[in-house]
């Protein structure tokens, strides 16, 4: 599978609906064979990653995995607390019992973040919500790691905006009989702002022009987007390969941009 | 007449339905039942974006009947689509749709190996894998864990649904043999899972089809489709397009597949070609555009912009995260595109001087020269192993070691096709100067 097939299941994320799946068709009854997954406390279509070992060699391990997967699956739908046994019986074939317990559908009642930095309010919560909406927003369901995940990209985002020492702290769940709250710590420090701004690496014309394609500001907030964009401007102009340097400088709040012009 | 406008407006406004590359979207979209609206993009992006697909109506409906044969003994609830691609790589997609890979096809020696295949990716839409990779239990640390676990379940649940479509489940592991060429970290090794289906389907037999695959694979194109590009003389020629772009005497030529590279003076173009509705929709975003009809259609000049996220509604999103995927020029690229009846042209152009883009219609030599090799099936007049039989005008496509009687199919190219360069091999191999 490919990059292209990952960004595609990236956008999915929690929106699978599951279909009304038929009655499975006897097996034949091989002893390395799984023959048959019943499932009970749930449909055979939320157990999909499961119910569709039937037929399958026998691998008590990967059922293990497997479980988890399902189990995950089950949890993404909103039962946050749901329990998924699985046990193996000699019948046609090897026969799994599947019982789960779904719990209550949780939904996610309000996300607030500990903060009063600037960054954009609505990106913070755009960044952590999931593909289609419905993970980790308001509504939708919470999904731990998938925040973990958000989060990490949320403090990218701080750092490419300029708040480099940004810290983002697990966030703390409140649940209900129903519902969750998130409350999530951001320590953010100070915003730090571009330094100096050099061109190293060609002649004096080549500097001046890559300086002015830069288009930056001493003293303005250190935004990656705008370097990168600049960096961009500047090869085209030069038509030669520039690379980027940003260093923190170590005692002030600023960080130094260097656009580095390699020889033709 | 200003009340009747009005009126006229607020109605086109709110009958107005969401577009994704010049479509209306369909009701699954405007529903929010985003598994079957992504399916929909995908297809979408197939024809609209990236001109990918194959266009065989007959061959696409014969594939769908074997998928559709053996849905019937599948869990699932709704039949998949199937789509050709004019690509390699078949996979299954969110949304129900398998994608089949005319080079797949290609590879395959009968009806039930082609079920093999299908059965497969229908196995992971089954079990949901797609959906299931997102939320695995540890997905950074053991993400390839459960890809290779996913794979193993499909190639075993395969045999089964063959078993009960009434195909030979054997053919299972002819058919990875045939189609598996290279080895990656998501797959298990190639040994490793032939012989796990062969376990599974312990010789037993069902109905094979060689002679029904053959029959609807006849007229296929067989390897690179030159229509999408090929050197000719001293001009690269689209013929799917009608173009052709004229090379100088000191050009440097790099081709790797579609994607053309041209080295001219202080000047790199980089050119492929893409589907009208894309081209159109990159055409509306250029910075500092200029447009100019010619007498090859309208060419349009400019640089490609940053897109900003301007729609946080999760059907913005999703369309966003889909065209990021998009064929597609870096921002900031400063790109010419030439649109045409059946797609367009893009042209990226880096460096300081403009060159001159040397483009023209193709003449009908330049057309004819194009035309792809295509399946030919022949009839064996002699018994034996093919390879003693001295068949096929231009290359053999069938398996050199079986052996036939006299009448049976054999699979042949009408003349040698054009081979598909690999990424690695390319570079190297496809670069040269006109006068060398």
């Amino acid at each position: 599978m490919g990059v292209r097939c990952l960004l595609l299941l990236t956008a999915l994320a929690a929106c699978h609906s599951g279909g009304t799946p038929r009655r499975s068709v006897a097996l034949s009854c091989a002893p390395d064979r799984i023959g048959a997954v019943v499932v009970t406390g749930a449909s055979r279509g939320e157990l999909a990653p499961l119910t569709v070992l039937e037929g399958t060699l026998d691998d008590p391990e990967r059922t293990d995995r497997i479980t988890g997967v399902a189990l995950e699956g089950l949890r993404a739908q909103g039962h946050a607390k749901a329990t998924l046994t699985v046990t193996r019986q000699v019948g046609c074939g090897i026969e799994l019992h599947a019982t789960v317990v779904r719990g209550p559908k949780f939904r996610i009642a309000r996300i607030a973040f500990e903060t009063d930095d600037e960054f954009p309010a609505a990106q913070r919560l755009a960044v952590l919500e999931d593909g289609l909406g419905s993970v980790n927003t308001v509504g939708g369901t919470y999904i731990a790691y998938r925040m973990q995940r958000a989060l990490k990209e949320l403090k990218r985002r701080y750092a490419d905006a300029g708040w480099v020492g940004v810290t983002i702290a697990t966030p703390h769940a409140a649940y209900t009989k129903d519902t969750v709250t998130l409350t999530i710590p951001v320590t953010s420090g100070p915003r730090f702002t571009i330094g100096t701004i050099r061109a190293i690496g060609a002649g004096k014309e080549a500097r001046a022009t890559v300086l002015d394609a830069l288009g930056l500001r001493e003293g303005a907030y250190f935004d990656r987007g705008e370097v990168r964009a600049g960096i961009e401007r500047a090869q085209r102009m030069l038509d030669r390969k520039i690379q980027l340097r940003v260093q923190v400088a170590p005692d002030r709040t600023e960080i130094d941009v260097d656009a580095i012009v390699e020889a033709p | 007449m200003i009340r009747a406008a009005a009126l006229a407006l607020l109605l086109a406004g709110a009958c107005a339905r969401p577009q994704y590359l010049g479509a209306a979207m369909p009701e699954p979209c405007r529903a929010k039942d985003m598994d079957a609206c992504l399916g929909w993009m995908v297809e979408r992006d197939l024809t609209a974006a990236e001109l990918g697909g194959y266009d065989d109506a007959a061959l696409r409906t014969y594939v769908q009947h074997v998928v559709d044969r053996l849905a019937r003994g599948s869990s699932l609830a709704a039949v998949p689509r199937v789509l050709l691609a004019d690509r390699d790589g078949t996979y299954a997609t969110v949304g129900g749709r398998i994608v089949v890979a005319r080079p797949t096809l290609e590879k395959l020696g009968s009806e039930a190996e082609l079920a093999g295949i299908l059965a497969h990716e229908m196995a992971h839409i089954e079990g949901k894998h797609t959906v299931a990779s997102l939320f695995g239990p540890h997905p950074d640390d053991d993400w390839l864990v459960m890809r290779r676990d996913a794979e193993a379940i499909a190639d075993e649940r395969a045999v089964l649904l063959l078993e009960r479509a009434g195909y030979a489940p054997v053919a299972m592991a002819r058919a990875l043999a045939n189609v598996l060429t290279v080895e990656d970290e998501e797959h298990p090794e190639k040994q490793q899972r032939i012989a796990r289906v062969e376990a599974l389907a312990q010789g037993r037999t069902g109905f094979e089809g060689r002679d029904e695959l053959y029959a609807h694979v006849a007229g296929m194109v067989v390897g690179r489709d030159p229509r999408a590009g090929v050197r000719i003389g001293d001009a690269w020629v689209i013929s799917s397009l009608g173009i052709a772009l004229d090379l100088d005497e000191d050009d440097l030529v790099r081709a790797a597949d579609d994607l053309l590279v041209i080295r001219r003076g202080q000047a790199t173009l980089t050119g492929y070609v893409l589907g009208g509705p894309w081209a159109r929709e990159l055409v509306k975003t250029l910075d500092d555009r200029d447009a100019r009809t010619t007498a090859l259609g309208r060419v349009t000049a400019g640089t490609i912009a940053r897109r900003a996220a301007t729609d946080d509604s999760p059907l913005g999103k999703l369309q966003r995260a889909i065209r990021a995927t998009l064929p597609q020029p870096a921002p900031g690229a400063r790109v010419a595109i030439l649109e045409r009846e059946h797609g367009a042209l893009i042209l990226e152009v880096a460096g300081r001087r403009q060159p001159k883009l040397g483009l023209r219609s193709a003449t009908e030599d330049e057309i004819d020269a194009s035309e792809p090799a295509r399946v030919e099936i022949e009839r064996a007049a002699k018994s034996g192993p093919i390879a003693s039989l001295h068949v096929c005008r231009g290359a053999l496509l069938d398996d050199p070691d079986r052996v036939v009687a006299v009448g049976d199919s054999i699979k042949c190219a009408d003349r040698r096709p054009l081979e598909r360069p690999t990424e690695a091999s390319d570079a190297a191999a496809a670069e040269t100067r006109r006068d060398e």
